[in-house]
């Protein structure tokens, strides 16, 4: 079998496990669907043409993800600066009705709450685990820290988050009460 | 091993919140294999946007500046004398005359009016 078409393979695979995790990590930062697909096609986009003309990067999921992390802080900042001009453009109301995806908002709105309680530190490194599925070296690559701090972070967020999410459903608990 | 489950959870909880629908990520996946030139596409469109704007930004900026200029500075002045005064007007009819301080009388500045 020729060694073009067995990386072609390779990459292939690569995509479609990475895909989700991107998302979902995008989507994790972002609380926009939309945003989050812009976000990971981007990154996917770049790891493909970085694949096709000088071979897989060291680590393919360090390399999409380090770029998914910068694009999504910008995506944040982007749509803070523009939310104002996307409600007079009615951008905002193109997005399916809350009624229509009310239980997952909902869950997505208390993990998110929760999730920005956490210092920008951890919630990097947390996200990067949980939703990612990085290993501690690539998430030390990706947040240019050390393997140990990384661990540490992860643990510190996970314990906070566990207390954090059960109180942010407490409190809804009580609102809708 | 119950704070470990619950630590677990946790984490399955957030992965679940943000698992993306199965037609979005084979968009994505579509989409990254097959249309890769889409992001220097959009790059250029961003770069053509940016020079046109700035292009014209320039061009506003240099047209204004001339346009102060030419008010500020005549193009030509006719400088004429008649006694102790010069007389310079410009092309647009715009006249400056420029002499010696006038002298103040010297005396009482006032008139006494005594009815007849």
């Amino acid at each position: 079998m020729p060694a073009g078409f067995i990386r072609s393979v390779e990459l292939d695979a690569v995509v479609r496990a990475l895909a989700p995790r991107l998302i979902g990590y995008a989507l994790a930062r972002t609380g926009c669907l939309g945003t989050a697909e812009d976000v990971a096609q981007d990154a996917l986009t770049a790891l493909v043409r970085r694949w096709r003309q000088a071979g897989p990067p060291e680590s393919p999921d360090a390399f999409a993800f380090a770029i998914v992390k910068r694009r999504a802080g910008r995506a944040v900042a982007r749509r803070a600066l523009m939310a104002p001009l996307d409600v007079i453009r009615g951008v905002a109301g193109r997005e399916p009705s809350v009624e229509h995806v009310y239980e997952h908002r909902a869950e997505l709105a208390i993990v998110r709450s929760a999730l920005r309680s956490l210092s920008r530190s951890d919630r990097e490194a947390l996200l990067l685990r949980s939703v990612g599925e990085l290993s501690f070296e690539d998430i030390a690559v990706v947040v240019g820290a050390s393997t140990a701090a990384v661990k540490m972070r992860i643990s510190r967020a996970r314990r906070r988050l566990a207390a954090l999410v059960q109180e942010h459903s407490d409190g809804r608990r009580k609102q809708t009460a | 091993m119950d704070d470990e489950n619950r630590l677990l959870e946790v984490d399955a909880r957030v992965r679940a919140t943000v698992n993306p629908p199965t037609s979005v990520v084979d968009r994505v996946v579509t989409r990254a294999l097959t249309d890769i030139d889409r992001a220097p596409q959009h790059r250029r469109k961003r770069i053509v946007v940016v020079t046109v704007a700035t292009a014209v930004l320039l061009i506003a900026v240099w047209r204004g500046r001339e346009r102060t200029e030419e008010h500020a500075v005549p193009n030509s002045l006719a400088i004429t004398g008649e006694g102790s005064l010069l007389v310079a007007e410009s092309d647009d009819r715009r006249r400056w005359i420029v002499g010696p301080v006038a002298q103040r009388p010297i005396g009482a500045s006032y008139v006494i009016v005594v009815p007849q």
